[in-house]
């Protein structure tokens, strides 16, 4: 096989025993690698009926067949199980070094299943694999424990770890590799914490071998040069990061404020914008693995309360601790954004949770007693406080560390959560932004806006421009984004590519890396097929077409001002139609006749 | 009118906003007006080189509503209207 | 070869074009070229073969295997080499590798870099060599001109 390994690593964490397992090529071709790959092998092998926290769920980790070749940004990984925040299928995507490294270690992916009696780590090296102990790292955050794993294995080491956010079974715990990448929603943290499982820690020296190697290399050169002459993949995403969104999804009227309680346009938001990241403390900004993008925002606070440095903030962590809890102190939403890190925290989901609490506060559902402290709108420093807490579960951090929909329900008003399938729905509005409304319903992981980016269209004119606020041909391209965004993250490669590079360029680096010969059309039909089977799954998990719904505030309240004054999300209008164009009846369920086209 | 710019663009016009009075005007006349006020940088952001149209990479808001879903570069921008003036960008 | 670590990604794109253009894989073990990143620091350092003046490589060889092409570049024959490795011990900068078979080291890849030619950030930039320091001096230069200029 070309651009895979050829192997699997297989753990059982209760017995301790590691097996080595080839890959089924014909499988690969068919789920191309990846989130497919790893989906795939996932519902094969897991009883439906597992509880999420059992010895008999698994968690597996996947590459695709581009990660850690010269492909375009190609260091990406998969981590897979059932998301203890949705129930959903739970699929989260990190970059970094790591993945990359596990491949020059001789492997495509990790399977663990059991459960480990004491905490342990899986130590990989060149085809080697060993389970060592982890008691002394336990309790440790991600930077603590990352280096003295390096310290304790190879220098040039690389570390995927939980913090005490994941140990401590907080539902929307990551996975963090590098230090500063997040494996980031649904809890995945939380399944790797309740194994016993404190890292995996990867060092390679071999290589990898693709097909055909002129072509390879001329499909990636076309690719980068691409990239590179784009304004976004070329120069935006490196000057601003991902926060450059802030300003223009606020002044498009689409940046949700205080729980989207307060219509979606924020005053302050350029105190917290990408602008501002940029102009007073981005140190520099960095790449991950084979990255000419470098999003990456490397921080730092100088001086005062919230004196500290790391990497991020990308704009939905900027806005759900900010924007969306009425703050606009871009230090503190900064610093909270590296204790998440440091942790192994969803910013997205934390900071939702807090703006859920803050109005559940508000409306006096929620005594301030009982929060022992004072997460309220606008009250900055609570937001670094009620982070400590909620990743060590103590005081009213234990009901913060379900999320928000618990939480709300927990208090009689599950409406007040801004999620769908209990996941919190990230930083544009659904009313200004119809197509991101329909995303949010259908995503296969809940709350979710990286299974099918409509923004790009609605707001960024990327690949063609959409008025957000229509209905109109947003079902349509939501599929073709969904199912091009699956075989993207099956094959290893960044999602942010697609703003400058599409299916055949894309195509053109997976053919000639793996020698398969898929057309343009089979790699957004296997899109097609991962998308359908994780929509089995969660069928399998009892999900139906009244989960794929928003919440009332953005179906039934109109929004107050701004471009989208008067509008609510018009799903009743997207849906059928988006469900038709899947291949699927009224009620969200696949016909058998596109089950069998797509040999499921 | 208010003008507020983003981006690359605080650099070009060397400020963040400026209120201006102007309008009713087309978006078209309202690049060159600025073009004209902040030079060649801002104008090859704006524009294309002939000054004919308004350049593929500028995301042009009134209102907060894209000129590509009003009347394009002959969308009329009122006295009191707020523009936002972006390059092509992108995040996530 | 000039370098600007203050300019890296640390996305190791230049280990990724070495190693296929050297081994034919991908595979940074394999890159004459590697970046090391300093987390608390917060920089990452791209590090190569100096192609030294007084070549210490060179110098110890026994059978006079290593020599300076018309690039300026210092080069490996690999006929001539008995893989003693003593070229590994003699450089002082680790600059000298050895893949499993033979010992290899940046050869300018004949005068076109891969490593210089995909650095997407100019980290890494190939130019003519320049025997005085007049760049250094132009930068210093210029912060006297920016603090007691008169141009805004």
């Amino acid at each position: 096989m070309y651009g895979f390994l050829g192997k699997l690593l297989r753990v059982d964490l209760t017995s301790g025993v590691i097996k080595e397992e080839p890959v089924s090529e014909s499988l690969a071709k068919k789920y191309i690698g990846g989130r497919g790959l790893g989906t795939k092998l996932y519902v094969d092998e897991v009883a439906k009926d597992a509880e999420v926290f059992s010895p008999d769920n698994k968690l597996i980790l996947m590459t695709g067949p581009l990660t850690g070749t010269f492909a375009t940004s190609a260091g990406r990984l998969m981590w897979i199980t059932k998301a203890p925040l949705t129930g959903t299928i739970g699929c989260a995507n990190s970059g970094g070094h790591f993945g990359p490294e596990l491949k020059y270690a001789g492997f495509d992916g990790v399977i663990f299943e059991g459960k480990s009696e004491k905490p342990v780590y899986l130590y990989v090296h060149d085809g080697k694999a060993e389970l060592r102990s982890a008691e002394e790292l336990w309790g440790k955050t991600v930077f603590e424990a990352t280096d003295l794993l390096v310290a304790a294995t190879d220098p040039d080491a690389k570390v995927s770890c939980i913090g005490p956010a994941g140990e401590n079974g907080v539902l929307f715990a990551t996975i963090m590799n590098d230090k500063h990448r997040a494996a980031g929603r649904g809890g995945l943290g939380a399944v790797m914490g309740s194994k016993n499982l404190k890292a995996v820690v990867v060092r390679g020296t071999g290589g990898i071998k693709v097909a055909d190697k002129t072509g390879f290399l001329a499909a990636c050169t076309d690719a980068r040069q691409t990239l590179k002459d784009n304004p976004v993949t070329g120069g935006g995403l490196a000057a601003y990061g991902t926060e450059i969104l802030v300003n223009i999804i606020n002044a498009s009227g689409g940046l949700p404020v205080r729980n989207a309680r307060d219509g979606a346009y924020y005053e302050d938001a350029d105190d917290i914008s990408g602008e501002t990241l940029a102009e007073k403390y981005l140190v520099r900004n960095k790449g991950c693995f084979g990255c000419s993008m470098a999003c990456g925002r490397v921080t730092k606070i100088k001086e005062g309360p919230y004196k500290s440095s790391g990497e991020g903030p990308e704009y939905e962590a900027a806005w759900a601790l900010g924007a969306s809890c009425g703050i606009n102190d871009l230090e503190a939403i900064c610093n909270t954004n590296f204790l998440c890190n440091e942790y192994g925290m969803d910013p997205i989901t934390l900071g939702a949770t807090f703006a859920c609490a803050m109005e559940l506060f508000d409306k006096g559902l929620i005594k301030s007693e009982e929060m022992g402290g004072s997460l309220v709108f606008g009250n900055t420093a609570s937001i670094v406080e009620f982070a400590k807490k909620t990743a060590a579960r103590e005081g009213f951090g234990e009901k913060l560390a379900q999320g928000s929909y618990r939480l709300a329900e927990s208090y009689g008003a599950p409406e007040l959560s801004m999620s769908v399938k209990k996941q919190e729905m990230p930083a544009y509005d659904g009313r200004a932004l119809q197509g991101m409304g329909l995303e949010y319903a259908t995503s296969n992981r809940g709350g979710c806006h990286v299974r099918g980016y409509l923004v790009s269209p609605e707001i960024l004119g990327i690949p063609v421009k959409l008025d957000p606020l229509v209905t109109e041909g947003k079902a349509n391209m939501l599929k073709i984004f969904q199912d091009l965004t699956a075989a993207v993250d099956s094959a290893g490669l960044c999602l942010f590519t697609t703003f400058g590079i599409g299916l055949p360029e894309i195509g053109a680096m997976l053919r000639t890396c793996t020698g398969w010969d898929l057309s343009d059309d089979d790699i957004l039909k296997a899109g097609d097929r991962i998308w359908n089977m994780e929509k089995l799954f969660n069928m399998s998990q009892g999900f139906t077409k009244k989960d794929d719904t928003l919440p009332p505030r953005i179906l039934t309240v109109p929004m107050p001002a701004g471009p989208a004054k008067g509008k609510v999300c018009e799903l009743d209008v997207m849906l059928p139609e988006y469900y038709q164009l899947r291949g699927w009846d009224a009620e969200g369920v696949p016909a058998k006749e596109k089950l069998t086209d797509l040999g499921l | 009118m208010v003008v507020r710019y983003f981006a690359y663009f605080r650099n070009f016009a060397g400020r963040k906003e400026e209120s201006l009075l102007l309008g009713p005007i087309s978006a078209i006349e309202l690049l060159r007006e600025l073009s004209s006020l902040h030079g060649r940088t801002l104008e090859k952001a704006l524009l294309t080189d002939n000054g004919e149209e308004i350049h593929s990479d500028l995301i042009f808001l009134i209102d907060g509503r894209n000129i590509d879903f009003l009347n394009g570069k002959d969308s009329v921008i009122g006295k009191e209207a707020v523009v936002s003036l972006f390059p092509r960008i992108a995040g996530g | 070869m000039v370098l600007k670590p203050e300019k890296c990604l640390s996305c190791r794109t230049c280990e990724l074009i070495c190693s296929f253009h050297r081994a034919e894989e991908f595979n940074p073990q394999r890159s004459a070229v590697s970046v090391i990143s300093y987390d608390k620091a917060m920089i990452s350092v791209p590090i190569m073969c100096t192609q030294c003046e007084e070549a210490s490589c060179m110098k110890v060889c026994p059978v006079n295997a290593i020599y300076r092409d018309e690039n300026g570049a210092m080069i490996v024959d690999q006929k001539k080499c008995i893989v003693c490795k003593m070229c590994i011990s003699a450089c002082p900068l680790g600059n000298m590798a050895f893949d499993g078979k033979a010992v290899f080291k940046c050869d300018l890849c004949g005068g076109d870099p891969q490593c210089a030619k995909f650095c997407p950030s100019g980290a890494i930039a190939y130019q003519e060599a320049n025997p005085s320091s007049l760049v250094k001096r132009k930068v210093l230069a210029d912060r006297f001109r920016d603090v007691f200029g008169e141009e805004e």
